[in-house]
């Protein structure tokens, strides 16, 4: 055999061997058919309940915490027997939808992001300048910034030095800020809402054809803090995903 | 102090007393704002993989952080059909619907289905007996979803009318897979249930109850397919899949 068959035959010999090893890095990713939509109504958040000082009923006899206490130092929601207002008239959820991209370029596939949540009062230590319209009972309207976060861990087939082997990624935050708005009714808070999408935040995040499998942790909502601005470091929590049974 | 008075004094304080007394519980349950409304919850169901802890590659930009290959599955018991992973097409869809019941009796609906479940070689044969063409067989054993919840409401303290937060608290519901005749496609498990069926005699009627959910995780039965023994894995947790 001459030499340059020889060289012919350990190239062709590796090429094999890189395929093979290519496969092999994209084939240890089980994953669904599909997984869309993720829709968490949201409810107010409370502090856990660290030093119990009641108990409550059976048959869920575990201890409690009296008074509840509001996760959010600057945010609120109408409710009668608690600040006066003539009704409850908040409602939020928060909506992820995976967007089915055609193949090949340009890339359109995405994770649609949408919220709403309504009814959103500031409380006393809230800045004036994100509270100034005044309502006929409670806190005024807010008009400054919140932001959606969960922690998401994406698996996917876009890592390594040729972006194709398949891997977890470390687990990462999924900030995403609303804005608020107040409402001419009296009767009611601010409105917040969030229209956009994982590319329009990280242009590029969601790629056609990468198998993007993303695991979402507890999705929570952000206040701004005490100058409403969620860039700024005091936010607190004010609102979480789960359900409300009156 | 006429004896009219003082006739009139304990009558005055058993009023008063009254009074406060109908005062502090007000006074407790007035500091439990909550929504006009929340919901209905639903979650897609994702596989569940093990955090990266040593990471030896680097994900592509805008998203570039360390990252783990090979991925690995949480779950050491359970799997899903994927072509290019075990040879079975991907047909697994997967999701949780959480729903309030407004009408007496008040009660929080759930409703589960996880398709195209099947066992990896670990998982005891009793729950794995119907072959398929490719990968695994069906799973035929039990899953688990868990979320933790806070709940805040009424129904706590003596008098059972004071408003408080409670330690959270796990809320396990347990799912029954069975086999498929379809031998494209794993096992096929669902619940249909509420919270008062899974603990009586639960209700929530004018309680307020709001509850804070966790992530919701779907755990399998581990080897012996039983949620009732210690070595059960996370097989799903909610997310989203885009191909």
């Amino acid at each position: 055999m001459s030499v340059k068959a020889k060289t012919l035959l350990v190239l062709a010999f590796c090429a094999i061997c890189l395929m093979g090893i290519a496969q092999a890095a994209s084939a240890t990713h089980p994953r669904p058919k599909g997984a869309t939509p993720l829709r968490a109504s949201v409810v107010p958040a409370y502090k856990a309940c660290a030093t119990p000082n009641r108990t409550h009923g059976a048959p869920l006899a575990f201890p409690s915490c009296n008074p509840p206490a509001q996760a959010s130092d600057f945010l609120t929601v109408g409710t009668p027997d608690a600040n006066g207002v003539a009704a409850a008239n908040s409602v939020g959820f928060i909506r992820l939808d995976a967007k089915v991209g055609v193949p090949g370029p340009p890339d359109d596939s995405d994770i649609l992001v949408r919220a709403s949540i309504s009814d959103v009062r500031c409380k006393p230590a809230t800045s004036a300048s994100v509270c100034s319209s005044a309502n006929a009972a409670d806190g005024p309207d807010y008009s400054g910034e919140l932001q959606g976060n969960a922690t998401i861990r994406v698996t996917d087939h876009y890592n390594g030095p040729s972006l194709t082997e398949a891997a977890t990624v470390q687990d990462i935050p999924l900030p995403v800020n609303a804005t608020c708005t107040i409402t001419a009714d009296t009767g009611t808070g601010g409105l917040c809402t969030i229209n956009t999408s994982a590319n329009a935040v990280a242009l590029g995040a969601v790629k056609d054809g990468e198998r993007a499998l993303v695991e979402v942790a507890q999705i929570r909502i952000d206040d701004g803090g005490a100058d409403g601005q969620v860039s700024t470091a005091d936010n607190t929590i004010f609102a979480r995903q789960g359900i409300f049974v009156p | 102090m006429t004896a009219a008075r003082r006739r009139s004094l304990p009558v005055l304080c058993l009023a008063m007393g009254s009074m406060g007394l109908l005062i502090v519980p007000q006074l407790a349950g007035a500091t439990h704002v909550r929504p006009a409304g929340a919901t209905p919850f639903r979650a897609s169901f994702v596989t569940a993989y093990k955090p990266c802890a040593a990471p030896n590659r680097s994900h592509g930009a805008p998203l570039s952080f360390p990252s783990c290959g090979a991925p690995a599955q949480a779950s050491s018991f359970l799997t899903v059909g994927t072509h290019d992973a075990n040879g079975a097409d991907a047909q697994s869809i997967g999701y949780i619907l959480v729903r309030v019941k407004t009408t007496s009796p008040e009660d929080v609906l759930i409703t589960s289905s996880i398709s195209d479940v099947r066992c990896k070689p670990g998982t005891n044969a009793s729950v794995c007996n119907s072959p398929n063409a490719a990968d695994g067989p069906d799973y035929s054993g039990q899953l688990q979803s868990n979320a933790t919840l806070r709940l805040s409401d009424h129904y706590n303290g003596p008098n059972l009318d004071e408003a408080a937060t409670v330690q959270d608290i796990p809320f396990p519901v347990s799912y029954f897979c069975s086999n498929t005749s379809d031998t494209s496609t794993g096992g096929f498990c669902t619940i249909n249930t509420t919270v008062s069926a899974q603990i009586p005699p639960y209700s929530f009627d004018g309680k307020r109850s709001v509850v804070g959910l966790g992530q919701f995780e779907v755990s399998d039965g581990g080897a012996d397919g039983n949620v009732g023994t210690a070595d059960n894995t996370a097989f799903l947790r909610q997310g989203v899949f885009v191909p």
